[in-house]
């Protein structure tokens, strides 16, 4: 606020002055709760900026490629699509003005836009920059990890294959209405349109960073809530509200600011001195004990249930478990609450592949096909002519829940007389066609099982490089998968895909370990803190800071 | 004819050893002055508990290393702390600290003796070939010792375990890949000096071919370097191996070995601090020993002392 200023001397102006010292003294204390508290819990606070430790590598926020989860809060934060999801896994429109239409043969979605949605530097939003926006997307040579999303578009498969200049399936009859088609009724292709391989990118952008030779994955310009100030990759990342964000008064904060590549304990002792708000990980195992039971951090933990599962995979086209008996001696020698034990307790023992978090699911799960049962195991082994085990190799990935599953699970097989060598492997979602075992986590790309099973048991997905590690190919389990993709959503549908994992699950292609829940720790200043299912764990648009 | 033996005011050492006709005295000599080092005392006495230790693990541990005891964790996978049952606690595995201590010893030792064993030897031929033949022999062992050196050590050994499965024999094929090249530049120098010595020409006036030479009469002087030498390079492979384990290239993923649980419990040093400590102290102890009792061997063995 001003000083009021006042050009009076003598007694006059020594009241202005005294008058113009009690004013700024009240605001001062209005601000700081001074009078009460000026920003209560219900009531946002804008500005601040909110720090976050993350020690999780950012690759990528450019929309065509984000595929590891650790890149979806920051690309949402800076981009924006269609649609977008409510506090669960609920779509809402967002640039999108409303829902889309259906058309009565449920293959055709027609959106319409609002008008006035800018990207940050100013040019306008539009229904072609959509068209533009999918099209680079699944271009052949970008080479997108993401086009396995958009195999039901009609027109994609031709398109990808350098065989038709445009993707017939998508449409822009003007400015403001986009039209995309698909070539079978998949009622979970509507979240296609929320997540950010559908995101919208500034053609005019594009092509200027092309002709400068410059990375858009780095130098983002999006119509999201944020915008890319700064990002030294493996260091830091800035954030900075976006004035000209279409929704009125979002986001509160002015600012988020990311340091990168931080070890996790490292960024939990700095949460606990204040100087950090959001940890990019879970609570480390090793603090976790302590701080469950901290009565002083209990305000600030937040859960959520991963709609993910976690499992030991195992390819079936290598021996010894091209025989179906060895996995599932496999399967009955694992020990499921063990491998719980080894994460904190922090899940729930896994049956099949679908996670019970599944929407319309409400928890429903398939009976565990295998219940944990060494001397079966043993007895399976020598059935299968291995009454002495034998010597295997397993890749597992450098995240910590893997290596923790990974550990239980090769002292249980140890004890049935399989010896497991450890391959450390980058990533899980590359499937090698000579990699015996694999430790796996699938963490859902859009809220229904159809992600589950078309991403990786499917024989399409059985592919070197694909996400089937298992190389599983059952044409009757695809069959059946193929025809309950198309049904309305609803308890049949979810019946059907219940069926659909009992019979992946009696083949024992992989033993499902535990679907895990998110423990993360917070500090006290940030409000409205919640674990996002879709964007965990950050939704910045939704915080605010109390002070 | 025998070589003859040198006057001793011609700076010569007090005695010849191996050759020399009154062995059985100095061998009297060297054994009272190591046991009047109490250092040295300590350092041997310390060595013959681990190498003990070692060899009777299976009898003294508690537990098998590798047992994950289902109950040997709180529910929520926390480590126990030491009680009755378990003296040092446990990981978070539930496996006994106290044995996976006593387990891990044998690695430590048997890197380090063998490894630093065969290092030793070949240092002891390479060196003993620099120094003696000089020339153009000396000139390439010189300069693949001064490549060896330059290499980063660490790097090379994750570079090559990379390649290789990771597995007690691979460490000490890198500690001998390695560390052959400390022995042989000590080793050289002494030659260097020996060959000067009286008996080498005495020894080719008789007749004797220089390879005889070499290992009749020069190698029995390197003896007791090489033993110092290799008691005070097992402190550094002890190190090195545990360093290498830590890092995650040394032994598997699970076999108990120092470096490794000083690893693996990295992370609980503030909930559970005697997982961590417990094997710094064994490595700690190792290498003070083992160098305590090389600089004990170094001054007991010493011919210029009385």
């Amino acid at each position: 606020m001003v000083q009021p200023r006042s050009r009076s001397t003598g007694s006059q102006g020594r009241m202005a002055k005294v008058a113009g010292l009690i004013l700024v003294l009240s605001t001062l204390m209005l601000n700081t709760g001074g009078f009460g508290r000026a920003a209560s819990a219900s009531s946002p606070r804008h500005g601040g900026t909110i720090m976050v430790s993350d020690g999780t590598p950012l690759t990528t926020i450019d929309p065509a490629f984000t595929y590891g989860a650790p890149d979806w809060p920051q690309t949402h934060a800076i981009f924006s699509a269609l649609l977008d999801f409510d506090n669960g896994t609920g779509v809402v429109p967002n640039i999108a003005e409303s829902l889309p239409t259906l058309s009565s043969d449920g293959l055709t979605y027609t959106f319409h836009l609002r008008h006035g949605v800018t990207f940050s530097n100013g040019d306008p939003v539009t229904a072609p920059d959509f068209v533009y926006s999918w099209e680079r997307e699944l271009a052949p040579k970008t080479a997108s990890p993401l086009t396995y999303l958009w195999v039901q578009l009609k027109g994609a498969a031709a398109y990808e294959a350098g065989k038709a200049a445009h993707i017939s399936g998508i449409s822009a009859p003007d400015q403001y209405t986009l039209k995309a088609t698909l070539t079978e009724r998949y009622p979970a292709f509507i979240y296609i349109f929320g997540i950010p391989c559908s995101m919208v990118v500034d053609p005019k952008v594009i092509h200027q960073y092309h002709a400068e030779n410059k990375d858009f994955g780095v130098h983002a310009v999006g119509s999201g809530p944020f915008i890319l100030k700064d990002w030294v990759q493996g260091q830091q990342m800035e954030l900075v509200r976006n004035p000209t964000y279409f929704r009125q008064g979002l986001p509160y904060v002015d600012g988020v600011h990311i340091a990168l590549g931080v070890d996790n304990s490292v960024g939990l002792l700095k949460l606990e001195k204040g100087q950090v708000d959001l940890l990019g990980d879970v609570i480390p195992s090793a603090q976790f004990p302590s701080v469950i039971a901290n009565p002083a951090l209990k305000a600030q933990i937040s859960t959520l249930t991963d709609i993910g599962v976690y499992m030991i995979a195992m390819n079936t086209k290598v021996k010894p478990f091209t025989d179906i008996r060895v996995r599932q001696a496999v399967a009955y020698a694992l020990s499921k609450q063990r491998a719980l034990r080894f994460i904190n307790g922090r899940g729930v023992p896994g049956t099949g592949i679908l996670p019970p978090g599944l929407p319309g699911f409400a928890g429903r799960n398939i009976p565990d096909p295998f219940p944990y049962n060494p001397t079966k195991a043993k007895q399976l082994l020598a059935q299968a002519g291995f009454p002495n085990g034998f010597t295997t190799t397993m890749g597992v990935p450098t995240s910590p829940n893997e290596q923790r599953m990974a550990d239980a699970a090769i002292y249980d097989l140890q004890q049935i007389g399989i010896k497991v060598n450890i391959k450390p492997t980058v990533t899980e979602g590359t499937a090698v066609a000579t990699m015996p075992m694999q430790a796996y986590h699938w963490l859902m790309d859009y809220p229904d099982p159809a992600d589950f099973v078309d991403g990786f048991t499917s024989c399409a997905s059985a592919v070197p490089g694909g996400s089937n590690v298992a190389f599983y190919c059952n044409p009757k389990v695809d069959a059946l998968a193929n025809a309950a993709r198309g049904m309305a959503t609803g308890p049949a549908r979810v019946t059907a895909y219940l069926h659909v994992d009992q019979l992946i699950a009696n083949d024992a292609m992989s033993v499902p370990m535990f679907y895990d829940v998110y423990y993360y720790l917070h500090s006290k200043r940030i409000q409205n803190f919640t674990v996002h299912p879709m964007w965990a764990p950050f939704s910045f648009d939704r915080y605010w800071l109390s002070s | 004819m025998d070589a003859p033996v040198a006057p001793r005011w011609d700076r010569e050492p007090v005695e010849e050893m191996a050759t020399s006709r009154s062995g059985q005295g100095y061998w009297a000599r060297v054994r009272r002055r190591f046991f009047r080092d109490k250092g040295a005392v300590v350092g041997a006495t310390i060595v013959l508990a681990l190498i003990l230790m070692a060899i009777l693990a299976q009898r003294l541990a508690p537990y098998d290393p590798g047992f994950e005891d289902p109950n040997g964790t709180t529910m929520m996978g926390a480590p126990l702390p030491p009680s009755p049952g378990h003296w040092l606690g446990t990981d978070a595995n539930g496996r006994d600290a106290l044995s996976r201590v006593i387990f891990g010893s044998q690695v430590s030792l048997e890197v380090g003796l063998i490894g630093n064993g065969v290092a030793s030897i070949i240092g002891l031929i390479m060196g003993s070939l620099a120094g003696y033949f000089r020339g153009w022999v000396d000139t390439v062992i010189s300069r693949i010792i001064g490549i060896f050196l330059a290499f980063p050590v660490y790097l090379m050994a994750l570079a090559l375990v990379a390649v290789l499965t990771p597995s007690i024999t691979t460490v000490i094929g890198i500690i001998i890949f390695v560390y052959w090249t400390a022995t042989a530049r000590i080793i050289r120098g002494q030659v260097f000096a020996l060959r000067e010595r009286d008996f080498v020409e005495a020894a080719r006036a008789v007749g004797q071919s220089e390879l005889a030479i070499l290992v009749r009469h020069i190698f029995p002087h390197l003896f007791s370097t090489l033993a110092v030498y290799t008691s005070l390079g097992i402190a550094t492979t002890v190190l090195f191996e545990a360093g290498l384990s830590y890092l995650g290239v040394g032994v598997p993923h699970g076999t108990p070995s120092w470096g490794g649980m000083i690893s693996d419990n990295q992370d609980a040093v503030t909930t559970a601090p005697w997982l961590v400590f417990s094997p710094g102290v064994a490595i700690m102890l190792t290498v003070i020993s083992f160098n305590l009792l090389g600089d004990g061997l170094r001054e007991a063995l010493d011919p210029y002392k009385e």
